[in-house]
């Protein structure tokens, strides 16, 4: 048994595995890897016109709303509570805001023009109604909102996919999807993965070094996509109330969990806070890294040296 | 104010929805020791007019559980435990007539072994069920236990059914049974028994839930105790504990948790009420306050026990009944009890270390009706413990 | 009380439970939050517990309740 790699592209960034398993295993294992991530990616894809999420968007403002399965309403559920967690800063209505956030065009929106979006934002307009299989009928109430997962869909994505290496029988293994990192196991003596958090703001450097024996590892940052206007700097991660991107916040956030999926959901909440991101922190059972913006480094995990 | 710790608990649900169990292939440990000291009995109750040693139980626990796939785990409890000290015999009256207790001389000193394993299987959103297998071993005593237990949910969680049924086999060779030092002791006997429960729980509030169950619970066989003995003061001799040899209870208990303002601090009050054919009614009420913390967690409760007599008991007797039925044991006489645990635990990495004590005090005092003549070997005891677990 | 009243009870309160649950509004997902809790278990320390219903079950008349009890003994 050996240590075994598979990289590919998909979530708009490059993924990998990483796993120990016979010779003759791992191809099999790869590709069904690979293949849960595309399934997630083609499923709720905001850019594909056959994915769940085009077809409950198409029916935004139709009395009739949209049916779904068990599938998205756990995702539906989990977007409800980073609603009301982060007292509405978080929305999976938000993205509209995308049609004027250009973050490749290094130009910020015209104020007003952010304003018009904001009656298209509004999670707590949904109505869901349960169906007995574990689905729901779903109600976009005005014409004009969308939904996507964005906000959590990756590290979901990468929970799905450690799940899929679980079920291959990779007891000693983790996948990568971006910054966003769901772990089966370690290494077969016991040993964690190391992992190096980005240096906020040098690529090529990393700022600290975790270890991860199991469980789930998010990392978000102000570099991820910005914009630096006047010197200042705008991150991508917007406050779904205004419009704007959260001021004053830490330069990136890292978080371990048992999942993916909630170290994802403590990390965006967190950065979320803006200036209060310490304070909201401190109860955090979960271990975390913060950088300030002046590259101090909080949390638990500082005390981590990079090798 | 929302924190990082209350967005975990609000979301945990949930992502536990999407993505299944975080940790497959994830187990526990835990160990238990536990000292258990009954207080002496008091010189004013005791036939010899001198205070007398009572009981004494050293217990080890260990208990380990492994997920075996995505919906099944699988458990195993080992127990031993070495009980020493002396026990209640039979009660006679003084010379003013009041009963005093006659303990047994001689001090016991015994062993008692038991494996239990137990297999459950998770349906996710429809429910649970468990199959369980038993077996304990004594010196004198063997028992086996065999249960299957199920809880069938609502889909949207508000509201779940469980229902149990298990069966029992068990047999006793009493020491010294059929001897010269103890002729009419029983050698060796059995008795069997079986019970059902079925209950409700009921999400009230997101901070409220509530559950109801009865239960029922019926044996049959040898159920008198064999080291125990009544005495008839007509003829000032003894005969051997003798109990019906079928015995049917049932009980209905009520159990409420309430939230309090943070999350993580929860009260507790539950209250059963049970009843047999022998004429036991009895009421147990207990009221905690727990909390569950990241790092620390502790409980505080309150227990007050309350019980009528069995219609064949009594301290002692003029003559014998004509059904032939006598006993003196304190468990079937009329008293009460309060009790009061205390419980704390630290969580460091995947450990969990705990620590507890208890108190119990019997008393005609605390008994809900009036007690014209106490049992004197009514018990009081203390009780400590210290645990620690482990996750994998 | 005998069983037969204690049936009815039962009967009664399940009746409760159900129209409760008519009543009731479906917990939202991020209020199970205090439901979640450990604090708010049936039992919050199972090891212990089954210990101290073993001792309960003992020494008193009483038994059963929630559940089923554990091995049985010879205990005096």
């Amino acid at each position: 048994m050996r240590l075994h790699q598979h990289e590919f592209h998909a979530l708009g960034g490059p993924c990998g595995l990483s796993f120990h398993a016979e010779d003759d295993a791992a191809a099999r294992v790869s590709a069904a890897v690979e293949a849960e991530v595309r399934r997630v990616e083609r499923k709720y894809s905001r850019y594909r016109d056959d994915s769940v999420v085009a077809a409950i968007n198409a029916s935004a403002g139709q009395a009739d709303g949209v049916l779904v399965d068990a599938e998205t309403a756990a995702l539906l559920d989990v977007a409800a509570t980073l609603h009301e967690q982060s007292d509405g800063r978080f929305d999976a209505t938000s993205g509209v805001l995308r049609e004027v956030w250009d973050f490749r065009s290094g130009r910020l929106p015209e104020p007003a023009a952010v304003t018009a979006l904001l009656p298209r934002i509004g999670w707590s307009l949904l109505r869901r109604r349960r169906l007995a299989d574990g689905g729901e009928q779903l109600w976009l109430p005005r014409p004009g909102m969308a939904l996507d997962f964005g906000g959590f869909g990756k590290e979901y994505a990468a929970d799905r996919a450690a799940a899929v290496l679980r079920a291959e029988g990779i007891r000693h293994g983790l996948v990568e999807l971006g910054g966003d990192i769901s772990v089966v196991g370690p290494h077969p003596d016991g040993s964690p993965w190391r992992i190096g958090i980005r240096h906020p703001r040098d690529p090529a450097r990393a700022i600290a070094a975790i270890d991860v024996a199991r469980g789930g590892l998010a990392t978000s940052g102000d570099y991820e996509r910005c914009l630096i206007v006047d010197g200042r700097r705008y991150g991508h991660i917007l406050d779904a109330r205004t419009g704007w991107p959260v001021a004053d916040g830490p330069a990136s956030l890292s978080v371990t969990a048992p999942s993916c999926l909630l170290a994802g959901a403590v990390c965006t909440l967190g950065l979320l806070q803006g200036a209060r991101a310490l304070d909201w922190l401190a109860d955090c059972p979960q271990p975390w890294l913060a950088v300030d913006a002046g590259l101090g480094l909080h949390g638990a995990l500082a005390r981590a040296e990079v090798a | 104010m929302k924190t990082a710790s209350g967005l975990l608990l609000a979301l945990a649900p949930a992502a536990l929805a999407a993505t299944g169990p975080a940790q497959a292939g994830e187990g526990s440990v835990e160990y238990l020791y536990s000292n258990y000291h009954e207080d002496d009995l008091p010189a004013s109750r005791s036939a010899s007019g001198k205070a007398a040693g009572r009981y004494q139980v050293d217990s080890h626990m260990f208990r380990a559980q492994q997920p075996l796939g995505a919906s099944d785990d699988l458990s195993l409890d080992l127990t031993h435990e070495r009980m020493s000290g002396a026990s209640p015999w039979y009660v006679m009256p003084d010379a003013q007539g009041r009963p005093v207790q006659v303990m047994s001389g001689a001090s016991i000193s015994d062993i008692r072994n038991a494996i239990d394993a137990g297999w459950r299987h998770d349906w996710g959103r429809r429910g649970t069920a468990k199959l369980g297998l038993g077996y304990s071993q004594e010196e004198d005593y063997r028992s086996w236990q065999f249960s299957l237990e199920g809880e069938l949910k609502a889909w949207d969680g508000t509201q779940s059914v469980t229902a149990g049924m298990s069966w029992f086999d068990d047999r006793l060779e009493p020491t010294d049974g059929g001897s010269p030092l103890y002729p009419g002791r029983v050698i060796e006997a059995g008795k069997q028994g079986g019970s059902l429960y079925a209950g409700v729980i009921q999400v009230l509030t997101p901070r409220d839930q509530f559950r109801l169950t009865l239960s029922t619970l019926w044996q049959q066989g040898f159920l008198s105790d064999p080291y125990k003995l009544a005495y008839i003061t007509g003829s000032a001799s003894t005969v051997a504990d003798s109990r019906p040899d079928r015995r049917v209870s049932g009980a209905l208990s009520a159990q409420y948790r309430h939230s309090l303002a943070t999350p993580g601090l929860a009260l507790q009050a539950d209250y059963r009420y049970f009843q047999d054919d022998w004429g036991v009614q009895a009421h147990t009420a207990t009221l905690a306050l727990n909390r569950s913390g990241s790092l620390w967690d502790w409980s505080a409760s309150l227990r007050w026990y309350s019980q009528s007599q069995a219609d064949f008991y009594a301290p002692f007797y003029a003559s014998l009944r004509g059904d032939g039925l006598a006993s003196s044991d304190y468990r079937l006489s009329p008293y009460g009890a309060l009790g009061a645990n205390l419980d704390i635990g630290r969580r460091l990495g995947a450990w969990r270390l705990g620590a507890g004590l208890g108190v119990y005090r019997a008393s005609e005092d605390y008994a809900l009706g009036s007690v014209a003549l106490p049992n004197p070997g009514l018990v009081s005891w203390r009780n400590g413990y210290l645990q620690m677990s482990r996750q994998y | 009380m005998n069983m037969m009243t204690a049936g009815r009870t039962l009967t009664l309160a399940l009746l409760l439970a159900g129209s409760a649950a008519c009543t009731v509004a479906p917990v939202k997902p991020w209020q199970r939050a205090h439901l979640a809790s450990p604090a708010m278990a049936w039992e919050m320390r199972p090891q212990v517990a089954s210990y101290r219903q073993h001792v309960e079950v003992s020494k008193e008349a009483a038994s059963g309740g929630n559940g089923l009890g554990g091995n049985a003994c010879g205990c005096n």
